[in-house]
């Protein structure tokens, strides 16, 4: 595993400039947390790290061929089970025992027969945690991951992806020091170009 | 519009007293059978020889050609989803089958084909373009977001076809079938009735109408319609119960 270096990221939308020659290096199986005000840049780092988009100049390197992402939405399949929105990514090498132990692990291990549809905002985050989580892939990008999320559940959250992310690459979104604190790792400040 | 069970009873009740009334101004049996002389005719038709023969013989062309147009339309619609140019190879063929008369396509399909299939393929084109159309629709209006997502899980197109597209595809194709199954049987009907295919529920039509026999005439038209809601019933049902198992895939 390699670290993923960005080199001269220039990026715009619509004429705004969001990054303009953005050097950067993410160290592999380390966590590392992008902080910086509103509109910087941060979801548009994690989406050109997921390869979702892709920048107007400069180079990414060392991504790995995995990624999962914890997207700001939760975009989860509203019809099913938080076991099947799960196994929709994992498949079959994940098994439902498995899917199930983890999604206990979040606290949701009394709403295991229930479709999505039927939870709470903070519970679809944490199914989105464990779908990203679960997915085994060396990278992990988590957007705003935590938003919506109580103080014992938001400190569980992290709790499960420390320990079930041990030895790989995590980048955090956040806008919360305490979260970045807790997560530990290295903080980087985006500003605007 | 009536809502409640006993508004309907009461409005249908209605219109049974107006249609008796009407009968009985008319006073001529073949003009206009009351409904009275209909429920007799209904209460005898069914032993008569040859009944269930009649019924199984429009039934399995009519329901033969809807089910072909609901598996071709679904497989053609999720590959139009998938291929944007074969929608567009499509696109000719759907909008001819729309908007010619369907009495025209039965009288080209007369000189084509046998009385037998005349029924299969009048209701499998009327049906084709419904259940194509409808399907390739919500194909179109799944969440772009929830696509984005399983592409960056590598999720599998199968199952992407089970988790996403189904989900949205259910109301467009359940619409779509309510309506196609009535009109399956309307035009499936009306085109026995003009090739006077032997042995089917239009040919009893047809022969009802020459001969006058007009409470003849409405008993097979409520027995049609019987057919038609309980089989639109049944498939519905069994549609439902199909995408609620996909869970367990």
């Amino acid at each position: 595993m390699t670290d993923i270096r960005l080199e001269g990221i220039v990026k715009s939308f619509d004429g705004r400039a969001v990054f303009d020659g953005l050097t950067l290096t993410i160290p592999a199986g380390e966590t590392t947390c992008v902080m910086g005000p509103s509109g910087c840049g941060k979801t548009t780092l994690l989406n050109i790290l997921a390869g979702l988009v892709k920048p107007d100049g400069g180079a990414v390197t060392g991504v790995p061929e995995r990624v999962a992402f914890v997207f700001q939405e939760d975009r989860l399949c509203e019809a099913f089970l938080a076991v099947s929105n799960v196994r929709l990514v994992t498949g079959k090498r994940v098994s439902r025992e498995a899917v199930a132990a983890a999604l206990g692990e979040l606290g949701l291990g009394e709403s295991l027969d229930q479709p999505v549809a039927s939870f709470s905002g903070g519970m679809k985050r944490r199914v989105a945690v464990a779908r990203a989580v679960l997915y085994g892939a060396e990278l992990l990008l988590l957007d705003e991951a935590f938003k919506g999320l109580d103080e014992e559940r938001k400190r569980l959250t992290m709790d499960y992806i420390k320990a079930h992310t041990a030895g790989k690459t995590v980048v955090c979104v956040t806008h919360d020091p305490e979260e970045a604190a807790y997560l530990g790792g290295r903080i980087v400040e985006l500003g605007t170009p | 519009m009536a809502k409640g069970p006993v508004q309907k009873a009461l409005a249908i009740l209605a219109a049974l007293i107006v249609w008796q009334a009407a009968a009985e101004l008319v006073g001529i049996d073949f003009l206009l059978a009351s409904p009275l002389q209909v429920a007799a005719r209904l209460a005898t038709i069914w032993r008569e020889s040859g009944f269930w023969s009649t019924v199984a013989f429009s039934m399995s062309r009519i329901v033969g050609g809807f089910m072909t147009a609901f598996i071709l339309g679904i497989v053609l619609a999720l590959l139009a989803g998938r291929f944007p140019l074969v929608e567009t190879f499509l696109w000719p063929y759907v909008v001819t089958i729309r908007s010619v008369p369907v009495a025209s396509f039965i009288i080209i399909s007369l000189i084509w084909l046998t009385g037998r299939q005349l029924a299969v393929f009048i209701s499998f084109l009327m049906v084709f373009p419904m259940i194509y159309a409808n399907v390739l629709q919500g194909i179109k209006s799944a969440d772009g977001r929830l696509l984005e997502m399983t592409a960056l899980y590598r999720v599998p197109w199968t199952r992407r076809l089970l988790y996403v597209y189904a989900p949205n595809v259910q109301p467009y194709l359940t619409s779509a079938c309510s309506v196609a199954l009535g009109t399956a049987w309307k035009a499936g009907v009306a085109a026995e009735v003009i090739g006077v295919v032997d042995g089917s529920i239009g040919e009893k039509l047809y022969e009802s109408k020459i001969y006058f026999m007009t409470a003849d005439l409405l008993a097979w038209t409520v027995i049609i319609v019987l057919i038609s809601v309980l089989f639109e019933k049944l498939f519905l049902f069994l549609m439902k119960k199909a995408f609620a198992g996909m869970e367990k895939l």
